[in-house]
């Protein structure tokens, strides 16, 4: 797995690719729940070089969409592949994420979400 | 492929002792000091780890401890290597963390079954 | 004053070591420099350069060896780093020596092996003469030189048992002499023979054993000793002179722990036992530690073992199989079936989040709250829904669990159930077909307060199985790390239609464990087989028991449209009827009770003809809807609502019972509404 944190403005760009399971759970709570410390207005999540993920890797994203939803802000997922979409769909966890096909659509949405919210 | 980091802060042991491992189908990759180790544990995600204990920057106890305090790197398993053959060296390295101990000079054959009980327990 | 007589022992410290060790380093240079000459050497000519670099460094230290005083003041501190300087060197060259061993030994580099040898004891040698000329104690010095008043209290190093094994009778009385004053309990025998006899019959910590003895020399007894399993872990120690280093390194390789030198140096004996009892305290350290990881394991097996289902509950029309194959480190999977009255049996498989022992609680936890909601009756989502209510509402850890629940009817077939973030099932067809078992994707239970959870329902008939798992029969990997996957599992389902549950089990578990390949796995292993063998009833007959609860209407709606959807029932038709029979019902539980006590309402769908008829009995107090819609009592509205729906309405009394039929025409045979 390898993690990456990229800051847009207010948007935290977090690219995660590889594996995510109990493997790399840890790593990837550390780093990710860092990157929302100080507390960005939107984060995106790029999944679209990510091939693989277990359940450890799904309770990571609740615990953050659960400081997200505290802090005031969106998770955005971009760009899953079919089968990890699949894992979403089946776990439910499309009703508490907002999803995008690409980071493109993603950004987009986040650029008219908080932009309306600032109207 | 199984990645061994080997943190050794001599020039010559830790070529030595890399070549010797090498020659028996390890990867190995090298950091000079404590610090460095435990940035090259996170990064490199080893295997196994052969720590030397005394260290420049940060000593290899104090290293240790820092990689078993991390979640993610903890089940890492760390073989420290002492140079004193004292008592004491041992207990404090197992105190920091190690899952087993060397003295140096390396007994390789013996060093090898480490590794590999170490590899198979994890 | 003081700093000056610190100077003079640093001095002589010095001194000593230019004296003791220089000596020594001879033999080492003159094997680097016949190493560098040799011919053939271009294949480890790196090494040798190293070689011949250690050599110099190794010189240069001793000879320009000038102590300084260590921050704390203390000569011992000194002395200690200055062995561990010396030492570096000797590391390295032990190191690349025993490498270019080896290569020179693979590729026939005999003019490079030949000088290894010297090299190789040479340094066996220095690191002698280094103990000898710093030795690891400074008080220890002073016991050499001939103070008696230090007892066994100095020992640093832990006591033990020894064996002594020497046929020199002077050598044993120095020997037994030396360790009964370091604080060991010595037993000294004087031949091999007596050796083996005595390590087979009483525990010893270390063996001390003389290379040459009459009878059995040290390396047999040695070998006699690694041969025994039980012994295998004690530590031997090899005495020898030095000269027989060759014998010394066969009886290394064949298992021997350390060597010591005759004559004998005292501070060495002292080191080289302490090291071996220190070893041994050590391993038993290690050896209980993994005593209690294991335990835990096996506390967290036990748990989960413990809440898994003995049997299936016996039933004429249904059976069913649990499987659970768990991983090394529990991987917080359980399944549970349990009856709920005559007609109805519950079927959970549910997997944690997260390993070990939090994962077995949390699992124990999980599978008590559902039974103690399930067991009152309620729908399957409002048993995830209020299970999820418990879980989520004290949950900083973030664990959560995917659990699918349902209740199959055995009277009529129907299965209803909820989904919670878990795999969808497989219904697998009596003719071979599979179907997967759509749930409405609601969440993982424990996640977020308040989730809504969905029933759905479907109808099985006589031969139909659901098969439901976790993530350790899709998730299971290859050596080519490729995933079991779906596809696969349903093509091994498909092959077993009309087989026993037990069968569809093991031959799932069977099929995952050959896929792998012998390959560890990570996760729990659980599915659970349930197959329907017919209801009592023909299929073309709906009939359902519930209680009267108004919780219970849901789920009994769900299977009154899956049995006209899967009857194929126009949604014209299908849709007025369910209307009739929920309001209906709705009715009898609201208003049809004098007391509050438990009662079944049952309720019967049936075609005949053209007609659909449905029929609601319960035994609540005698009333007549047919002569009572224009009442102005509470339930008009509802009385009149079914009669919009439906063609007909028939009320009978009997048996202390109310029985009401409602009838509908199907559209083409429609008549005009009264």
């Amino acid at each position: 797995m390898k993690i990456a944190i990229d800051r847009q403005e207010g948007t935290a760009v977090v690219t995660v690719s590889g594996r995510l399971s109990s493997a790399e759970a840890d790593l990837f709570q550390q780093q990710l729940m860092a990157g929302l410390d100080d507390k960005p207005t939107a984060v995106v999540v790029d999944f679209s070089e990510l091939k693989f993920i277990t359940s450890a890797g799904l309770r990571v994203l609740i615990l953050a969409a659960k400081r997200a939803r505290s802090d005031g802000y969106y998770i955005y997922l971009c760009g899953m592949i079919a089968t990890i979409r699949e894992v979403f769909e089946v776990s439910g966890l499309l009703r508490i994420f907002i999803v995008h096909p690409s980071l493109e659509a993603g950004l987009a949405a986040v650029k008219q979400d908080v932009g309306e919210s600032v109207v | 492929m199984t990645k061994i980091l080997l943190v050794e802060d001599n020039e010559m042991n830790r070529d030595m002792l890399s070549r010797r491992l090498q020659r028996k189908g390890y990867v190995v990759v090298m950091a000079v000091d404590g610090g460095e180790g435990v940035a090259m544990a996170a990064s490199e995600q080893p295997d196994l780890i052969l720590m030397d204990m005394s260290l420049p920057v940060l000593n290899g106890w104090d290293a240790t401890r820092q990689i078993k305090a991390c979640p993610a790197l903890k089940h890492i398993p760390i073989i420290a290597l002492t140079a004193h053959a004292m008592a004491s060296d041992r207990e404090q390295a197992l105190a920091a963390g190690c899952d087993g101990y060397e003295t140096k000079p390396i007994e390789l054959p013996q060093l090898l079954e480490k590794i590999e009980s170490l590899l198979r327990r994890a | 004053m003081v700093a000056q007589v610190l100077d003079l022992r640093l001095a002589a410290i010095a001194e000593r070591v230019r004296a003791v060790v220089g000596p020594a380093t001879e033999p080492i240079s003159a094997a680097a420099a016949t190493l560098a000459a040799a011919a053939s050497a271009t294949a480890v000519a790196d090494e040798i350069s190293q070689i011949g670099k250690a050599a110099r460094l190794l010189v240069e230290m001793v000879e320009t060896c000038l102590p300084e005083m260590e921050e704390d003041g203390s000569i011992e501190t000194t002395c200690s780093r200055l062995r561990h300087d010396l030492r570096t060197p000797l590391v390295a060259l032990k190191g690349y020596g025993e490498l270019v061993l080896e290569i020179a030994t693979d590729e026939g580099l005999d003019a490079v092996s030949a000088a290894l040898g010297p090299l190789l004891e040479g340094v066996a040698d220095v690191m002698v003469a280094i103990e000898r000329a710093l030795p690891a104690m400074s008080h220890a010095m002073a016991v050499e030189e001939g103070s008696e008043g230090d007892g066994p209290g100095l020992a640093s190093y832990p006591s033990g048992r020894v064996l002594v094994a020497d046929d020199s009778q002077a050598n044993r009385d120095v020997l037994v002499k030396y360790l009964s004053r370091e604080g060991h309990d010595v037993v000294a025998v004087a031949d091999g023979l007596a050796a083996v006899e005595a390590v087979f019959e009483q525990p010893f910590d270390v063996v001390l054993l003389d290379m040459i003895m009459p009878g059995m020399n040290g390396d047999e007894v040695l070998k006699a000793i690694k041969a025994e399993p039980r012994l295998r872990l004690l530590p031997v120690i090899m005495i020898s002179a030095l000269d027989a280093l060759d014998s010394i390194v066969r009886c290394i390789e064949a298992g021997a722990e350390d060597y010591l030198p005759k004559p004998f140096n005292r501070v060495l004996l002292r080191a080289r036992i302490g090291a071996c009892l220190e070893k041994k305290r050590l391993r038993e350290v290690e050896l209980s530690y993994l005593r209690a990881v294991e335990k835990e394991l096996t506390i967290a097996r036990e748990v989960q073992r413990s809440i898994l289902p003995k049997a299936f509950p016996a039933h004429r029309s249904l059976a069913g199989h649990g499987l659970m194959d768990p991983a090394r480190e529990i991987g917080g999977d359980f399944y549970d079936f349990f009856a709920l009255d005559d007609d109805r049996v519950g079927i959970a498989v549910g997997d944690v989040s997260g390993k070990g022992v939090p994962a077995a609680v949390y699992m124990a936890m999980v599978r008590t709250q559902l039974r103690a909601t399930a067991l009152f009756g309620l729908s399957p989502a409002e048993c995830l829904y209020r299970l999820n209510d418990h879980l989520s509402a004290d949950n900083a850890e973030g664990m959560f669990v995917s659990l699918f629940y349902g209740i199959i009817d055995c009277g009529t077939g129907v299965f209803t159930y909820a989904n919670g973030g878990h795999n969808w099932p497989i219904l697998l067809r009596a003719d071979g077909s599979v179907e997967w078992v759509k749930g409405t994707d609601d969440l993982l239970v424990g996640v977020i307060h308040g989730s809504a959870y969905h029933n759905a329902a479907l109808e099985l008939a006589a031969g139909d199985s659901l098969f439901v798992y976790t993530d350790g029969v899709v998730e299971a990997i290859d050596s080519a790390e490729a995933e079991f996957g779906k596809d696969r599992l349903a093509a091994v389902l498909a092959d077993k239609a009309g087989l026993a549950p037990e069968m569809l089990c093991g031959g799932v578990l069977t099929a995952v464990r050959t896929f792998e390949g012998g390959l560890p796995h990570s996760d729990d292993l659980t599915c659970v087989a349930v197959r329907f063998l017919g209801g009592q009833a023909d299929a073309s007959r709906f009939e359902m028991r519930i209680a009267n609860a108004i919780a219970e209407i849901s789920r009994l709606i769900s299977a009154v449209q899956a049995f006209l959807l899967r009857r194929e029932v126009a949604a014209e038709t299908a849709y007025p009827l369910a209307m009739a029979v929920e309001e209906a019902v709705a009715n009898v539980i609201r208003h049809g009770y004098a007391d509050s006590e438990p009662h079944a309402i049952t309720v019967r769908l049936a075609c005949d003809g053209g007609q659909w008829i449905a029929e609601v009995v319960d035994d609540g107090v005698s009333f007549d809807p047919t002569t009572r819609v224009s009442d102005n009592g509470g339930f008009h509205i509802g009385l009149l609502l079914i009669k919009t729906m439906v063609d007909e309405i028939e009320y009978i009394r009997e048996a202390d019972c109310n029985r009401l039929r409602m009838i509908k025409s199907s559209p083409r045979s429609r008549m005009p509404p009264p």
